[in-house]
């Protein structure tokens, strides 16, 4: 609380600067947010995204590895739903629209479960290993939509055709216009909660990411561990990009990710790498997104300064927890020093 | 961690309920009835919303979408809005939040705003939703329209062939975007139509600000023989202006009149104006003429046109040309718009 109001003070005295009345438009961004059935609808579609890539960050760094790959499982997943969308036009939407889905978490999946077994088997950086693949992901979508995927019609622009309605996510609040990837991503939120805390798997994932040393001599597998929890959260990420794709642009284009993956990482530490932080944490980010938006296109206030404003609550956000970052790097290192001596 | 979660949670719930509590009470000004209907025979005030998907300062084309919506804010008395570096992924919400916005008009600047404006304007039928540079969207209230560039693209292929003495011209554009190839296509033509045995080379380069690359296809062009080369490359186009005034031959510039650049090389530019096409046609609706149709706006209006000669061009060939600009206004010569590269 301490921090959004610190938050607030300090990107009050930016605004009054840049020239406008801080309250007016504290009130404009809280009014974005919420305060319409439209602009709340608009919080929860923005949310949808970030949310699932951000549990993709949250389960792997549960089991210590940072997952920097988000934007490029969410490539790889929009591209995989994006196929299974197009290839089968006539399938029923009850089978058609999970089975995109599916294709999302897979194409995703791959690209978490690369870096995950390169970390496992080979001991690369997975930091390293995720940021390549991010470009790799990027320009491989980049390519097939300029090329072989490239919408006939589409005027030279570089995009898909639109995907079939069977495998649309179809809208569940007309006046609001929030489609059912929210419920999509709040049953995965569940599911994340349950495979952490109910299953053996996802003990094996918390206790490699204690400290793997200890967990390999208490025989617990922890190359499985490694790479099973990097595909699942590659995978998650990929669901958000099938989300995006199939719930609100109905077509692939590059560039179609403002960045989820990289606000994804924010989420999962606001969040504290539990599922109902996440959620909440990625409701908060998508209001603030929403809502300085909304300041920036009613108000005038320059896009520059709207998302200065929401840098700063962010930073003080992050900054009052950044003892959960500190710890869990000090570990990090901690770890490769004693493999080190070893 | 168990306590800081329940911390964490109470925090998120506090601040949504701070952010549902204010929004509850800044919503009341906003929303007062919007003017009694009958007694005010006026129009209702204008307000125009323009979406932009880039910086409105790029010293480019989002720069010249602003300057239209600041024309329309300055000459017809509009209160303006405006969304910058929009991406795609909020097209639609940032459309419907201008609409539910009491904004009468809604303008994407570029042909990827076609999409969104079809889909949302069923819902809005009082709002009037223009899309510059897209040549192809029109609904009930949806309006596509586009400057004729590729006319003035052409009369500059029959400038070209007329100044060139090795019978070898070039062109070098950005992207393939299809708006671009029917401006090189026109200025092939263009040539042709003065000299059918004229070589057309055409390249893209892929880029809009790599100026070294750009300066590297001009002089490739030029050693191949070329002596005169059209430009559509943005600010790497002047890469291709110092290639040619370097080698001593003739440019012809983009956008607008660019022969300050290199005054004894520039024999003209192709000019476009992106804020005269949008002011022109938000005028229309002032005016009560406009409908939701395609709309071209060419040589016979101020959106598309080429720049003075600065002496570099003779008499009888500026004569020639003005002869085919008005062929073109009248309708004698049609230039086609060709959006697949030839060869």
């Amino acid at each position: 609380m301490l921090a959004i109001v610190g938050g607030l003070l300090v990107s009050g005295v930016m605004i009054a600067i840049a020239g406008f009345d801080p309250l007016e438009t504290f009130a404009v961004i809280a009014r974005g947010a919420a305060g319409t059935p439209q602009s709340l609808g608009v919080t929860l579609t923005n949310a949808t995204p970030i949310l699932l890539a951000g549990l993709g960050v949250a389960l792997p760094l549960r089991c210590g590895l940072l997952n920097i790959g988000g934007e490029g499982q969410i490539y790889i997943g929009a591209l995989g739903a994006t196929l299974v969308a197009i290839a089968f036009p006539n399938l029923p939407a009850p089978i058609h629209l999970p089975l995109s889905l599916l294709a999302g978490f897979i194409g995703g999946g791959i690209w978490g479960a690369i870096p995950g077994w390169m970390r496992a088997v080979k001991g690369l950086n997975e930091i390293i290993t995720t940021i390549m693949l991010n470009y790799i992901g990027f320009w491989t979508v980049s390519y097939l939509v300029h090329g072989p995927l490239k919408d006939p019609d589409s005027y030279g622009y570089a995009w898909t055709i639109k995907v079939p309605v069977s495998a649309r996510l179809p809208i569940i609040h007309e006046v609001a216009r929030v489609n059912l990837g929210l419920v999509v991503a709040l049953i995965v939120a569940a599911l994340v909660h349950f495979l952490l805390w109910r299953t053996t798997l996802g003990f094996e994932m918390r206790a490699v990411g204690a400290g793997p040393q200890s967990a390999r001599f208490a025989g617990i597998p922890v190359t499985r561990g490694t790479i099973m929890s990097m595909a699942i959260g590659g995978g998650l990420a990929g669901v958000a990009g099938a989300v995006v794709i199939l719930g609100v642009q109905l077509r692939l284009s590059d560039f179609f990710s403002p960045g989820y993956g990289f606000d994804a990482i924010a989420v999962a530490l606001v969040g504290q790498t539990t599922p109902v932080g996440v959620v909440l944490a990625a409701l908060f980010f998508g209001g603030l997104q929403n809502g300085t938006g909304s300041a920036h296109r009613t108000l005038g206030i320059p896009q520059e300064i709207a998302l200065v404003t929401q840098g700063i609550i962010l930073l003080f956000v992050i900054g009052s927890q950044s003892l959960t970052l500190v710890r869990l790097l000090r570990k990090r290192r901690m770890v490769r020093l004693v493999e080190h001596i070893r | 961690m168990n306590k800081r979660t329940t911390l964490l949670i109470l925090v998120a719930i506090l601040s949504l309920v701070a952010l549902v509590g204010c929004g509850g009470t800044a919503a009341t000004p906003t929303e007062e009835a919007p003017a009694p209907p009958e007694e005010i025979a006026e129009a209702p005030q204008l307000r125009v919303a323009m979406v932009f998907p880039g910086t409105i300062s790029d010293q480019g084309f989002n720069q010249a979408g602003y300057e239209g919506l600041k024309m329309i804010e300055e000459q017809l008395g509009a209160e303006i809005a405006y969304s910058e570096n929009t991406p795609v992924a909020e097209f639609e919400q940032v459309y419907r939040q201008f609409a539910d916005d009491g904004n009468n008009v809604i303008i994407g600047h570029g042909f990827e705003f076609g999409d969104v404006a079809l889909a949302v304007a069923p819902d809005y039928p009082d709002v009037k939703f223009i899309v510059d540079s897209n040549p192809i969207v029109a609904a009930e209230n949806v309006a596509g329209i586009t400057g004729e560039s590729w006319q003035a693209a052409y009369l500059l292929g029959v400038l070209a062939a007329h100044m060139s003495e090795t019978g070898k011209i070039g062109g070098i554009a950005g992207f393939d975007f299809p708006i671009l190839v029917a401006q090189m296509e026109a200025y092939r033509l263009g040539a042709e139509s003065v000299n059918p045995d004229i070589e057309v080379n055409v390249i893209y380069i892929g880029s809009f600000e790599d100026v070294a690359q750009a300066k590297e296809a001009a002089i490739a062009q030029i050693d191949a023989g070329a002596d005169v080369i059209f430009h559509i490359a943005d600010a790497a186009g002047v890469g291709i202006i110092q290639a040619c005034q370097e080698k001593g031959v003739w440019a012809i510039g983009w956008g607008l009149d660019q022969n300050d650049i290199a005054p004894d090389t520039v024999i003209s530019s192709l000019l476009f104006s992106g804020a005269q096409l949008i002011f022109d046609d938000t005028k229309k609706i002032v005016d009560g003429t406009w409908t939701g149709e395609v709309r071209l706006y060419g040589l016979s209006t101020g959106v598309v046109g080429i720049a003075d000669y600065h002496g570099l061009v003779p008499d009888d060939v500026a004569t020639q040309i003005e002869q085919v600009k008005q062929d073109i206004i009248d309708g004698t010569i049609e230039v086609p718009y060709i959006e697949t590269p030839a060869e």
